[in-house]
């Protein structure tokens, strides 16, 4: 797995977002950056190279769901991995995410643990 | 039988039962008619005017309620201020609690790294076959971590009392949080009181009715939402679920 994969982590909570920074960087990702909600980060996908997306579901603007939407229907982006990490834990949303085709999906609060091994598991696939 | 106004009486009764008598069909019809007109009329009436008082009342009481309004004008807008500060608080805390592991990160990095620039030379000592010039460079570098260790470990306490007394928000909050659970409480009593009184009975189905609409955000479950068949309680159950649709 390429530690140095750009990252780009969506949260509106400045907390939860250097919490999974922390934990990213303990898994030795180095090379992450922020963005408070989907429509802010959309425009930085679109121009820069980022490798690997971890957003929050509920947020104000434009939620983790649509910029998932937004993603899948990008030319550029579209087989981008997106990891969602969010408390919406309702089967329906979990379903939905998965049809907008979600690479992952982990219910907070969660562990160290939880999060590496979905990593894993999604970076096993692409490789 | 009384003679309170409107009601049936037998003199009435009487005179259409005389009009009869004497042949006067269309005249017992009519009166007969009026009667049960009265009759009628009396009791929607009645009732509609008891209900006209009772609302009429009960809304003097809501309106000249005083406490109702201590809450309205006071502690609904007090209980919102509560709620922010302890939005601001909670964020507060835990950005005290990243800054001060942000802290430790550096220090820990440092130990790390000084431990393993000394153990080759460790290793030798400790396999009997360290060369003099070796082992006064050893003497050395483990005297620089002896004194590192010495000023990390008092940082690393400075850190920990941070993220220690960063944690006395729960009491604080907690007791707004009381605070205002009490009122919403209260507020719940007045308005099912209130409903009690005159409101229709509403059923489950309406007001599922009113809640529900398509897939919608809900933010975080309580424990007690978290028994739902219709939600994935744990990060387990979110996997088996993911399983099944072929992830």
């Amino acid at each position: 797995m390429d530690k140095n994969i750009k990252i780009l982590i969506v949260d509106d909570f400045s907390t939860m977002r250097r919490i999974i920074k922390n934990l990213l960087r303990d898994l030795g990702f180095n090379n992450t950056h922020e963005a408070d909600d989907g429509a802010t980060a959309l425009p930085m996908l679109e121009a820069g190279d980022f490798q690997f997306v971890v957003t929050d579901w509920n947020m104000p603007i434009m939620q983790g769901i649509d910029l998932l939407r937004n993603i899948r229907k990008s030319p550029k982006l579209k087989a981008l991995p997106v990891l969602m990490v969010t408390a919406e834990a309702k089967r329906d949303q979990i379903v939905e995410a998965a049809k907008a085709g979600v690479n992952g999906y982990i219910v907070k609060p969660f562990t160290a643990a939880t999060l590496k091994a979905k990593l894993d598991k999604i970076f096993e696939r692409f490789e | 039988m009384t003679d309170e106004a409107g009601m049936l009486t037998v003199e009435e009764l009487e005179d259409i039962r005389d009009l009869l008598e004497t042949g006067m069909q269309d005249e017992a019809e009519d009166r007969l008619v009026q009667l049960a007109g009265r009759l009628k009329q009396n009791s929607v009436y009645s009732q509609v005017g008891e209900l006209t008082r009772d609302l009429h009342n009960a809304l003097t009481d809501f309106v000249d309620d005083d406490r109702l309004r201590v809450i309205a004008n006071v502690e609904m807008p007090d209980a919102s201020e509560r709620l922010k500060y302890i939005i601001s608080m909670t964020s507060d805390a835990a950005t005290k609690t990243l800054d001060a592991v942000d802290n430790c990160e550096p220090m820990l990095h440092t130990l790390m790294e000084t431990i393993d620039n000394l153990l080759p030379a460790w290793k030798e000592l400790m396999n009997g076959k360290i060369d003099r010039y070796t082992f006064v460079a050893l003497c050395h570098k483990v005297d620089n971590l002896i004194e590192k260790t010495q000023n990390s470990a008092n940082d690393l306490s400075a850190q920990l009392n941070a993220i220690m007394m960063a944690q006395d928000y729960q009491d604080l909050t907690g007791q707004m949080i009381q605070k205002v659970i009490k009122l919403v409480t209260e507020v719940e009593d007045r308005l099912v009181g209130f409903l009690v009184s005159f409101g229709k009975p509403q059923d489950d189905e309406e007001q599922k009715g009113i809640h529900q609409g398509g897939v919608e955000v809900e933010g975080p479950l309580m424990e007690q939402e978290k028994q739902a068949p219709a939600v994935a309680a744990s990060q387990d159950d979110v996997d088996d679920l993911l399983a099944s649709l072929g992830f």
